[in-house]
């Protein structure tokens, strides 16, 4: 423009003329005006030129670039509403996935197309009630056709073409392990909320881990369940128990490796669980547990230092009255036995003896002290508490050889571990410790009391006169006491067997409890070698049983199973092996 | 005291009086080019610099921008690619889990082994001691070698007994065998007598002369005469 305006002088139109001779006439600040619209026009145009160079750029480059498919990032990440929760060996037990469930919109169906849509959803799911679709397309609201569709069922679905059906991704907890761990980990509600074990006390925990994609670590061994859980349903078709279970700890640490409880159930059929036979039987069962209590009675003793375990009850009668109850010995005994008899032979008069000796406020303290009748602080809900009693000479009779007094399974365990472990008092727990525990020990029973113990428990399972010789598995040094308890108004019985392993050192207690179990008399028994048969020997047609006749059976093939990998694990499973 | 204002009119000096009136009597047209000229202001020069750089700038922002568009947009491909890969990773892990979960495998194992699950008593396990077990495989290694020397002889055995029964087995040609054995021994002396008497350097190779050689300088070293019994 300035330009022009320059060349205007040499231009000899007459318009151009005039318009310089105007210019020239301008005042100063006239000019100063003139001068910053040029420069404005100038810039507008530097800018127009600019831009329209840069489009021209961009419209090259794009033309030029291959094309490409752009994922959002949103759509393929996936973010669990809970954490994961995993075995001591990192196997998932529980983990969230994401399921289309198939619901139907009825206002989207046509009143003519109602029946033909019924007709194709009954011949791709035959299960399907045609009365309760029917119902539901009527009502006119929007229902769950199925929830939880696999692939094969969605694709179906999905081929019917009806815009009726309405597929929702969901969030849902799967169990890889099924029925395996059914009592530990509990289950969740639809909208992902903990109900009842590990499920339910860790729930808060268990969506923050969701979040930062952390899984929750378990104690337990899910080979080790396996194994145990397999002995015990194989032992239903020779004992024919109606229910049983079983609970391997460590001594030390109380960290629960196996809790199995049966019957259980598969966790990903979700269903209300109302029958009382699938209570966990390890901790929401009281039981009386019988002679099992005996070791108790015999520790309390020792630990008061009112007997020894070389000393002798003499005369020890078969018969004992209290009040208007008879106390018999299971069966014909010596009368004269040493303490350490007492327990092998599993003498109810003889423990009643040592009892009586004891006193009444000193066995009751003690029994306190292994909080046998207190209610549990454990890692799930479903805890069981022991049923109050009046203390009596009666019930100081009957406690010594464990009737009348109640007790979960799991504080049972417990307290034999603490009989194992040298005194130390133990918290069970089903989660994964940290390898450092800085808690310090609290010892409430002298190291003394235990090693006597543990080797009294030794000799129950390896002398011929022990109840518990089929649990003799060589290698492994096992040590334990039976107990069978009749169970009230009814003549079935409820057997349980604890054993610490191995004696020397107890490093594991395992509790294996047989509900109701029945004589087999086609199972052979096989005895293992001992001093009166090296060789050991097989017998069959057994009419009785009690829990020598079969918990102990089962235990010992249970160790003879789960020593391998308790060996493996812990080298200090098995002193020799 | 009062002053004389007069006093000092005509003391100063008179050197520069002529061009002082010089200086008074103007000219007009002295100063007219002593201006200095206005600068003759070109806008293009001027704007095309700033032109230049807006340009620049507007081609770099967009470069940068759109590298920067590219960048971000590859690293959502990866990532979606990342989230992709963690969700099947997290499928076949679950895969992995149903497979090997123990009831599983026990069921396989059921199907496909003679034996679901076979334990080792201690008993069993204390033959496995560690130097009886290498002991026991070097003796049968060394057996092994034993077996192969004596099979090699019985063999080189079992030819020449074969032969020797030919030879035997007829007697009349036994003296013509052993002619024809002392005519080819004969021969085959002959012949190498020939050769050596035909060319004697041929007995002599290098390899000869010079550990003769060697020996003879050992010899000397050690004082022990060259020549025997000299």
């Amino acid at each position: 423009m300035k330009k022009k305006s320059k060349k205007i002088p040499k231009n000899k139109s007459f318009f151009f003329k005039d318009y310089s001779e105007a210019e020239i006439n301008f005042n100063s600040k006239e000019k100063k005006q003139i001068k910053v619209s040029d420069n404005r026009i100038t810039f507008l145009f530097c800018v127009f030129i600019s831009l329209i160079f840069i489009f021209t750029v961009k419209i090259i480059y794009l033309s030029l670039s291959p094309k490409k498919v752009f994922f959002s990032q949103k759509e393929t990440q996936f973010i669990k509403k809970r954490g994961d929760i995993i075995d001591s060996n990192g196997a998932i037990v529980a983990t969230n996935i994401e399921i289309y469930s198939a619901g139907v919109n009825p206002k989207l169906i046509k009143d003519k197309d109602k029946e033909k849509f019924i007709i194709n959803l009954r011949l791709t799911f035959p299960e399907i009630d045609k009365k309760k679709i029917h119902r539901n397309i009527n009502s006119g609201k929007f229902f769950y056709l199925k929830k939880r569709l696999t692939e094969e069922e969605r694709v179906k679905l999905w081929l019917l073409g009806n815009k009726a059906i309405i597929f929702e991704k969901k969030q849902f907890r799967i169990y890889p392990q099924k029925n395996l761990l059914s009592h530990i980990l509990g289950q969740i509600d639809d909208d992902n909320n903990g109900i009842s074990g590990i499920e339910k006390y860790f729930d808060e925990d268990l969506k923050k881990r969701g979040l930062k994609n952390t899984s929750l670590k378990l104690a337990i061994d899910t080979n080790l369940q396996h194994l145990i859980r397999k002995e015990l349903i194989s032992a239903e078709k020779h004992f024919k128990q109606t229910g049983s279970a079983a609970i391997l700890m460590d001594v030390n640490t109380g960290e629960i490796l196996s809790l199995v409880s049966l019957p259980d159930y598969d966790l990903n059929k979700r269903f209300s669980i109302k029958d009382e036979i699938y209570t966990n039987k390890i901790t929401k069962g009281v039981y009386e547990l019988g002679s099992v209590f005996k070791t108790f009675t015999l520790a309390a003793g020792l630990e008061n230092n009112i007997i020894k375990e070389d000393t002798i009850f003499k005369n020890l009668k078969n018969k004992l009255n209290c009040d208007k109850y008879t106390i018999t010995e299971h069966d014909e005994l010596p009368k004269n036995l040493s303490v350490e008899q007492i327990l092998i032979r599993s003498s109810n008069i003889g423990s009643i003896r040592i009892a009586q000796k004891i006193g009444l406020e000193k066995y009751k303290s003690f029994l306190n002290s292994l909080e046998l009748f207190n209610t549990i602080k454990f890692d799930i809900e479903e805890v069981g508490t022991p049923l109050p009693f009046k203390w009596g000479k009666c019930k100081l009779a009957t406690a010594s050889y464990g009737h009348g007094i109640s007790t979960t399974p799991l504080q049972l365990a417990r307290a034999y571990a603490i009989l194992g472990n040298g005194g130390y008092k133990v918290r069970p727990s089903i989660l994964k410790k940290a390898e450092k525990v800085n808690k310090k020990k609290v010892q409430i029973i002298s190291k003394r009391t235990s090693d006597k113990i543990n080797s009294i428990l030794r000799k129950v399972v390896s002398l011929d006169e022990g109840t518990a010789n089929f649990a003799n598995v060589d290698g492994y040094e096992i040590g334990g006491k039976t107990g069978t308890a009749v169970k009230y108004n009814s003549n079935a019985k409820l057997n349980t067997f604890v054993s610490l392993f191995p004696s020397s050192k107890p490093n594991y207690v395992l509790l294996v409890m047989l509900d109701e179990p029945k004589s087999a008399p086609n199972f052979v028994y096989n005895f293992p070698p001992s001093k009166k048969y090296p060789n050991g020997f097989k017998y069959k047609g057994e009419r009785r049983n009690t829990s020598g006749w079969n918990t102990v059976v089962v235990a010992g093939k249970i160790i003879e199973k789960i020593g391998p990998i308790l060996a493996i694990n812990n080298l200090q499973a098995s002193k020799n092996f | 005291m009062s002053t004389d204002p007069n006093k000092w009119t005509n003391t100063l000096p008179n050197m520069h009086k002529e061009a002082e009136d010089e200086k008074f009597n103007l000219d007009h047209s002295r100063w007219t080019n002593t201006l200095p000229k206005i600068k003759n202001k070109n806008p293009v020069k001027k704007y095309s610099f700033t032109l230049i750089i807006f340009i620049i700038g507007f081609i770099s922002i967009s470069v940068i921008k759109n590298e920067t568009r590219e960048l971000q947009k590859e690293i959502n491909n990866l990532q979606a690619l990342i989230n992709d890969y963690k969700f099947s990773l997290h499928q076949s892990n679950l895969d992995y889990q149903v497979i090997t979960s123990p009831e599983n495998l026990s069921k396989l194992a059921k199907l496909h082994l003679d034996v679901d699950f076979s334990s080792y008593k201690r008993s069993q396990i204390k033959i496995l001691n560690h130097e009886k077990f290498s002991s026991l495989k070097s003796i049968e290694r060394k057996g092994n070698i034993g077996k192969e020397i004596q099979s090699k002889a019985l063999k080189n055995l079992k030819t020449k007994t074969a032969k020797l029964k030919k030879i035997y087995s007829n007697p009349d040609q036994i003296p013509e065998e052993i002619k024809k054995q002392v005519i080819k021994t004969a021969k085959r002396k002959k012949i190498e007598m020939k050769d050596l008497y035909s060319n004697p350097k041929s007995i002599l190779d290098s390899k000869k002369v010079q550990n003769w050689a060697g020996i003879q300088v050992v010899k000397a070293f050690f004082g022990i005469p060259i020549i025997p019994g000299k």
